[in-house]
């Protein structure tokens, strides 16, 4: 532990346990180790004292820029080094001056650099006051640029060929945001970097638009560049929409947090907040642009009733007493048990739990169902009847723990984009990945094995790995023993099986099966 | 650690998919730590919600089953209500009470379900034989458009309430907008019928709500609208506020885990028309639209992907000469509809995919009402059709 007389600021005097430390001006700081300079530095005088450009909440670090850069020194006052804080582990004891007279030219030549290349026509740019290349340039304290203007991106011709992404490449700093939250955050490889040295710019695809490229259009790229380069056609990064509300989305089952900026009572567009648990910072078209059905002018507006086989518009009060009355009627003529409900999954708990209320204490009947049958009831009881409880067991974050992942009769990336990407993520890292599924679903391409059985025998195909498993004495009899029943009648069960006839039902080589039921069944203990 | 969506379930022997993924999860000790588990993606934003809230026959807010005595007793109190003790229907057996004459009155809050549910044309036979559906809803919808009335909603930007996600995540949803002139939210609608039909509810108010389901539904009791804070609380949620990011840690549930046996058979719908009707149609989604469509085909979305495709591999297109872009007609024993074709190997040959975004192609006339032996869920997953070039009006020129 720091042994000192005088008490130190940002080192908790009460904590025992061994710390490291690292000076910041002089004054000493505990480290956390692995952590880099800017981490550091930000963790303990807070976010405004390094400038930076192509650093990212949701990015890894990348070091490009050098805006960052700080001084470095081994000794107290020492021969500094600058080194970019963003990509540089802190290292104990060594003496940081992120903000020394020499550290301050330099980023302020660093941005003039950066400008000679960037139209100055803030005043008409889309995220003028919202600029984080005109925050760090007035943080720097440019006031002219002394060097002669580039020829490289000025000149470049915006795309608007798409209904959502928008790029204006005049705007690029080439701080590789956007490549990078395309290949880190969404897997899709769009974005990347062409030519080199002066000529070097961003390219979606093969030199295409966004239209004609592989483009899922998540919005990544815009949420993550730092100017206009790339945004969309809500202007999401436009100051104009200051009032903003954090709500969720309402597509899927991730459950995406997104922070939707409206202007005089109109929605403007949606982010996806950073500090949200669920997303961090990511979404997909669905939550990110697909709201305008909102206030579409296909909106019901009135409560309407049918007359003669045509709607006719009523009051509430109107269709109301119809209702009432028809209800009340239909009850006394054959019992509550000839009304039913059907809720919405789209609905909020608090909805959902008055409308089976309502059916159940007002009418009098458990005749109340919801889309859940048509979709995972299944689930819900299959796993009542083995754990008691019909909900997922573990959590989404859970992918960045485990050490194989099975996805089966499911196509994430389409339908639950965000916990898809993820899932992408850990696959094109190598990790063991197993996909069972009649197509050959983009996770499927990814994957290390994909068993690409005939719909209508995922039984055959499970009762394989189940037979494999055993029969290669892969289970975990110390689990099996200590929290489970039924497994001896089970195991007969299973072995009792002819795994060439389950090959011929469902169509998948028993070899591949027996790898993919090894790997679940080996993927280590944590 | 196992993921598993509606391929799994939407089968005649969904249920027992589910419990041998489960078996595989623990004979191979994959349950109760991080990292493991059975993870069903639920579809939509609050599927899970729907069920915990009691949105189904034989359980109600917080699964407890509506036919033992003492639950029973328990939500008559809560109520202060008369209740019935014996399971209700299902979706499917709705239809068929209905098409039967027994089942006359049918209360649809924000479904479409004759776009979405399979077998289109029974369905509708069955809507058309209620005296009375009312419909809360956003559009005209294909359900819409067979209502006797229809309430016009608000959508999620206009309402606050709670949305539970996959992961049992219970999270704030805050009203962005004022509701459009004329709607009304769905739980206001419901609230409003209650008080007219002589029970006494509140004002919907999310935080009241939330307030009397954490007194009824056990995994809730601490949940409380202040201190849901931004990211949510994943159920349970114990009395001191402390929520569950791993279950079955200790035990199970049901004490110790049960392990269940399963032997394959094949659906009744293979082996009732495969002879006739040689090709399997699955059904899938595709990252534009949202399953009926109702939002996303009236975003930019629908500029996009414009309209359901079929996969078909290359062999059996060269067999049945149809080039990509080419309009197929597909065929099952309960109709048939036209829809364009995408000539790829994403599918091996003789099985056919398609999405069901889109009213204009239908595709769930062609589903059927066979369906998972033990939850009722719909076999979405495996139709027996037989494919030819179209003619007609649906030739493409």
């Amino acid at each position: 532990m720091f042994e000192t007389s005088k008490p130190m600021l940002g080192i908790d005097l009460n904590n025992k346990v061994k710390s490291k430390t690292a000076f910041i001006n002089d004054i000493p700081y505990s480290l956390i180790p692995g952590e880099t300079i800017l981490s550091f530095i930000r963790r303990n005088l807070g976010g405004d004292l390094v400038p930076t450009l192509c650093d990212a909440p949701n990015l890894d670090p990348f070091g490009s820029c050098r805006v960052c850069s700080v001084d470095v020194a081994l000794v107290q006052n020492g021969n500094a080094k600058a080194m970019a804080s963003c990509h540089t582990p802190v290292m104990e004891n060594s003496y940081i001056y992120p903000t020394s007279k020499r550290i301050q030219k330099l980023r302020k030549n660093i941005i003039e650099l950066v400008l000679t290349d960037h139209p100055l026509d803030c005043l008409t740019c889309e995220v003028n006051n919202n600029c984080e290349l005109q925050s760090v340039s007035a943080q720097v304290g440019v006031r002219d640029v002394r060097y002669p203007e580039g020829k490289t991106q000025l000149d470049r011709k915006k795309d608007l060929s798409h209904p959502y992404m928008t790029s204006d490449m005049s705007k690029c700093i080439n701080c590789f945001r956007c490549v990078r939250a395309c290949d880190e955050v969404q897997g899709q490889f769009v974005l990347s970097m062409a030519g080199r040295g002066f000529d070097s710019h961003i390219v979606k695809g093969t030199e295409q638009t966004f239209f004609e490229s592989d483009c899922v259009s998540c919005g990544a790229c815009a949420q993550a560049c730092p100017t206009s380069a790339i945004s969309d056609v809500f202007e999401s990064k436009s100051i104009v929409a200051k009032e903003k509300t954090r709500t969720v989305c309402t597509y899927c089952g991730v459950g995406c947090n997104l922070e939707v900026a409206t202007v005089n009572g109109e929605i403007k567009s949606i982010q996806a907040p950073y500090n949200a648990e669920v997303n961090l910072g990511h979404t997909c078209l669905k939550g990110r642009y697909a709201f305008q059905f909102y206030n579409h002018g296909d909106r019901l507006r009135t409560p309407l009733i049918k007359k003669n086989g045509e709607f006719v518009a009523a009051t509430w009060d109107e269709a109301y007493d119809f209702i009432a009355h028809k209800l009340t009627e239909i009850k006394a003529n054959y019992g509550a048990d000839a009304i039913g409900g059907i809720s919405s999954a789209r609905c909020t708990n608090e909805e959902n739990y008055l409308m089976q209320k309502f059916i159940r204490a007002v009418i009098g009947t458990n005749n109340i169902d919801s889309c859940a049958r048509v979709c995972h009831s299944p689930t819900a009881l299959g796993m009542q009847r083995t754990f008691g409880t019909g909900a997922a067991t573990n959590s989404v974050v859970d992918l960045k723990y485990t050490d194989c992942i099975m996805v089966i009769g499911a196509n994430p990336t389409d339908g639950h984009p965000v916990t898809g990407a993820k899932m992408k993520q850990f696959a094109m890292k190598g990790k063991p990945s197993i996909v069972i599924d009649p197509r050959r679903t983009e996770m499927a391409n990814y994957a290390t094995y994909h068993l690409q059985l005939k719909p209508g025998t995922n039984v055959a195909l499970l009762n394989m790995m189940l037979y494999y498993i055993i029969s290669d004495g892969l289970e975990d009899r110390q689990f099996i023993e200590s929290r489970t029943e039924g497994y001896e009648d089970f195991k007969q069960h299973v072995l009792s099986m002819n795994v060439d006839d389950l090959q011929g039902i469902c169509g998948v080589d028993k070899e591949l099966v027996r790898k993919a039921a090894k790997a679940y069944a080996t993927a280590p203990m944590r | 650690m196992s993921f598993h969506g509606l391929g799994v379930t939407e089968h005649t022997q969904g249920t027992f998919t589910v419990m041998l993924i489960a078996d595989l999860a623990m004979i191979t000790g994959n349950i109760g730590r991080r990292g493991v588990g059975v993870n069903p993606l639920r579809g939509q934003n609050n599927v899970q919600g729907t069920a915990d809230m009691g949105c189904q026959p034989h359980q109600g807010a917080g699964y407890l089953d509506v036919t033992d005595a003492s639950y029973h007793q328990k939500y008559e109190t809560f109520y202060g209500a008369k209740l019935p003790n014996y399971v209700g229907l299902k979706i499917p057996q709705m239809y068929d009470a209905a098409i039967a004459g027994k089942f006359k009155a049918l209360w649809l809050m924000g479904e479409d379900n004759v776009q979405t549910d399979p077998n289109t044309n029974h369905v509708k036979e069955a809507m058309n034989n209620l005296e009375l559906l009312v419909v809360q809803e956003l559009f005209m919808t294909e359900t819409a458009k067979m209502a006797h009335v229809i309430l016009p909603a608000t959508s999620f930007l206009e309402k606050s309430g709670t949305f539970t996600n996959g992961e049992r995540r219970i999270q704030r949803v805050n009203q962005v907008v004022e509701p459009i002139a004329g709607t009304k939210t769905d739980g206001q609608i419901v609230v409003d019928i209650m008080n007219r039909m002589g029970y006494e509810q509140v004002d919907y108010d999310p935080k009241v709500i939330l307030e009397e389901i954490s007194q009824i539904v056990p995994f809730f009791a601490g949940v409380k609208w202040d201190e849901l804070g931004e990211n949510g609380k994943q159920w349970p949620v114990l009395e001191d506020g402390s929520d569950t990011e791993i279950l079955h840690t200790e035990s199970f549930k049901i004490g110790k885990g049960q392990f269940k046996k399963a032997t394959w058979v094949e659906s009744s719908e293979l082996l009732d028309n495969k002879k006739e009707f040689p090709f399997i149609l699955t059904t899938n989604r595709e990252l534009e639209h949202y399953n009926c469509g109702a939002q996303t085909r009236r975003t930019g979305n629908a500029d996009i992907l414009l309209t359901d495709t079929l996969m078909i591999h290359p062999t059996d297109a060269a067999n049945h000469f149809i080039e990509n872009g080419d309009m197929v007609c597909i065929e099952s024993a309960r109709g048939k509809i036209d829809v364009k074709a995408k000539i790829t190997d994403e599918v091996k040959p003789g099985i056919l995919s398609s999405t069901f975004h889109y009213p204009e192609v239908s595709m769930n006339i062609l589903t059927s009402s066979v369906t998972d032996t033990d939850a009722l869920c719909p076999e979405y997953k495996v139709c027996a059709v037989r494919i030819r070039k179209s003619k007609g009006k649906y030739k493409l020129v």
